[in-house]
């Protein structure tokens, strides 16, 4: 149907004679009109079946009762949101089309990568287990004596019992700690010694007799990952380590660097450092985070944790209608264009200059110095100084 | 509901008025059970003519919680007072905003009304709150927007101008302008015609449409006071006015005896200087 900024003139003069009819035809039809919470209770469909039918009956041809549910409809227009201004709502509305592009982009992959982990997931697990058995294994120490015999000997064939044999638990999701060469002397801190010769142990192992030694590719990446911060204290025996085993010297190093991060339990510091970003870790404590509400004469109300409401001075006697906090930064805006704001979480409110003389419905912050208030007409004001100017 | 008496009501639903007065809060504002089941059987004992079905499907309507605050605050209890102004002070002064014709007429309407609703003395020293009048049947909030325009009618309207501006419409393109006694004759005859096609028409249609040409309301206003969805009603109104259309040619080409070309003349705004004289009607009508 067209609206009726689209009617055209026919369509008018068509309207026009219709309302001039029907008003004529309604004149001096109300009596027994219903009370104030019959005609609302008719309104928000509250009334029985029968009721409503009545009731109805008497509206068709009450044109009193019909301009009352008529203004009701009018001001439920005030329960829907509110429309922003026409440059908000294109911003809001590129805003929008930017977010579904990249939806748009980046979903097929998405798809894909869920379909095939779907398709491989038994595979993805085998590896996975492989992965954590390869992490078990160098994590456990085999005895030194016994490997480099080994492989001196010519035995190639890994002794997995050795290997795997753990001498320290491992603290849960920790770097698994890297292994010098056996050959090396012991300079690691303790409780990692014991582990240390494993991976390099079994990358040696690897080779079969007679031929060179040569380091496997996990064994370069560590060995690259030590030498980032070489133990100043191991220097000397470091440089020996490196003439004797130019793979293994660096591992030291990296195995000292390794070990604070395995040393680190990671419940509390993630959970604080979440804590902080203002994140939710299921199962910890929440933050009590205070409400606030406003109201009429100027009324600012803050709920304590004892579930009560904690009146703040507010400075105005003007209604408010909207309050909002950005950290510690607060805004409150009200009547005929009243605005507030605190820099102390709330404690002290001042009066900025108001945007207009209009109401004002609506407060958004990012900051104590950026904020966006919406009139009751729907205009929109924004500050960048808090306050101090609005466009 | 004529046989049934207060007494009757409370003794045989008294556990289950038990159950909505502790779920309803109004332990908490003090409110004794005996009031709160005053209030509940005076919302859903209506008139005698008009029936008003089993007392556990009504029970099951009231909007328990609304009516304890609204009996709190009647009673005088200030906490209660505290919560409704701050949860419905702003919806009268809404509804105020939308009536007035001033910020200064919005604030004394709700200030006038925010007192009655508080409670003014009586005569005889008792305290009277509009709230009593409130028996939760509907919200508290649709209640009070129903209550601020009553106030408004009675009060407030005559110190305002209320009649709409007559919209303005481009004159008729020149040289096309037809003698007025020719336009009298057919402002009378599509009078008549969309008099006869709107008498025949069923009462609710009479309904939808006296909503958006008399009381211009927007399809989806429309549709909040129907039930229906926006689009539903915007597909009754495009069937309804296409009805309306044929119903009216055919009157004036049947009964009339009208030929096409005066049919054109009679409703096509180009050809006629009809609009202002329809204006004129429309004031004084």
């Amino acid at each position: 149907m067209r609206k009726p900024e689209e009617e055209t003139a026919d369509d008018k003069l068509l309207g026009k004679t219709i309302a001039t009819t029907l008003r004529a035809q309604l004149k001096g039809a109300a009596s027994g009109c219903p009370d104030a919470e019959t005609l609302a209770a008719f309104y928000d469909r509250a009334l029985t079946e029968r009721e409503r039918a009545v009731w109805a009956e008497h509206f068709l041809a009450c044109l009193r009762c019909q301009e009352y549910l008529a203004e009701l409809a009018r001001l439920s227009d005030a329960d829907e949101p509110r429309p922003l201004v026409e440059a908000d709502a294109a911003t809001a509305k590129a805003a929008e089309a930017s977010w579904y592009f990249r939806l748009a982009w980046v979903a097929p992959f998405l798809i894909i990568a869920l379909a095939s982990a779907l398709w491989f997931r038994e595979d993805i697990e085998r590896v996975l287990q492989r992965s954590q058995e390869m992490a078990m294994k160098t994590a456990e120490p085999a005895p030194v004596s016994e490997t480099p015999a080994a492989a001196r000997e010519g035995d190639v064939t890994p002794k997995p019992e050795a290997a795997r044999r753990p001498t320290q638990p491992l603290p849960a999701k920790a770097t698994p700690p890297v292994a010098p060469s056996s050959k090396l002397p012991r300079m690691e801190p303790e409780g990692r010694q014991a582990a240390m010769p494993a991976a390099a142990a079994v990358d040696e192992i690897a080779a079969p007799p007679g031929t060179m030694v040569m380091p496997s590719r996990r064994a370069v990446l560590r060995d690259k990952a030590m030498a980032a911060e070489p133990s100043p204290a191991e220097g000397g025996e470091e440089k020996k380590a490196q003439d004797a085993a130019p793979a293994a010297a660096p591992a030291l190093a990296g195995a000292r660097t390794a070990a604070p991060t395995a040393a680190i339990g990671p419940s509390f510091a993630r959970q604080e450092a979440a804590e902080l970003r203002g994140l939710t870790i299921q199962g910890a404590q929440p933050r009590f985070t205070p409400k606030w509400r406003v109201g009429a004469g100027g009324s600012i109300q803050r709920a304590d944790e004892a579930g009560g409401w904690v009146r703040v001075p507010s400075g105005v006697s003007d209604d408010l209608f909207d309050i909002t906090f950005a950290g510690a930064a607060g805004w409150a805006v009200g009547q005929e264009g009243t605005v507030l704001r605190s820099t102390d979480g709330g404690n002290t409110w001042s009066r900025v200059s108001p945007p207009t003389s209009e109401d004002l419905i609506r407060v958004s912050a990012q900051s104590d110095q950026q904020a966006r208030v919406i009139s009751r007409s729907g205009q929109s004001f924004t500050t960048t100084d808090g306050g101090r100017t609005w466009k | 509901m004529a046989n049934l008496t207060f007494e009757r009501f409370f003794s045989d639903h008294q556990e289950r008025l038990k159950e909505l007065h502790a779920a309803s809060g109004a332990p908490t504002w003090n409110v004794p059970l005996e009031d709160f089941a005053r209030a509940v059987w005076a919302g859903i004992s209506a008139p005698d003519q008009v029936e008003t079905g089993s007392v556990p499907s009504l029970l099951k309507k009231i909007r328990i919680e609304e009516l304890a605050l609204a009996l709190a605050c009647a009673q005088g209890n200030e906490r209660a007072w505290e919560t409704f102004s701050f949860g419905y002070r702003n919806v009268v002064y809404e509804a105020a905003c939308a009536f007035a014709s001033d910020v200064t007429m919005a604030r004394e309407l709700t200030d006038s009304l925010t007192a009655e609703l508080y409670g003014l003395e009586t005569p005889d020293g008792h305290r009277r709150s509009k709230l009593e009048y409130y028996h939760g049947r509907s919200s508290l909030k649709t209640w009070l927007r129903a209550v601020v325009y009553q106030k408004f009618v009675d009060e407030y309207r005559e110190m305002t101008r209320l009649v709409p501006l007559p919209e303005e419409m481009p004159a008729p393109a020149e040289g096309r302008a037809i003698s007025d006694k020719d336009e009298q004759k057919y402002a009378s005859l599509l009078s008549e015609a969309v008099s006869a096609t709107l008498r025949e028409l069923p009462a609710d249609e009479k309904l939808i449409l006296s909503y958006y040409y008399i009381q211009q309301l927007t399809l989806k206003q429309i549709g909040r006071i129907t039930g229906e969805h926006e689009g539903t009603v915007s597909r009754h109104m495009d069937g309804l006015r296409k009805k309306l259309r044929k119903r009216i040619e055919d009157y004036l080409r049947k009964i009339k005896k009208l030929s096409a070309y005066e049919m054109e003349r009679c409703l096509s705004f180009e050809s006629r200087g009809a609009l202002f004289r329809l204006d004129k009607e429309l004031k004084s009508g």
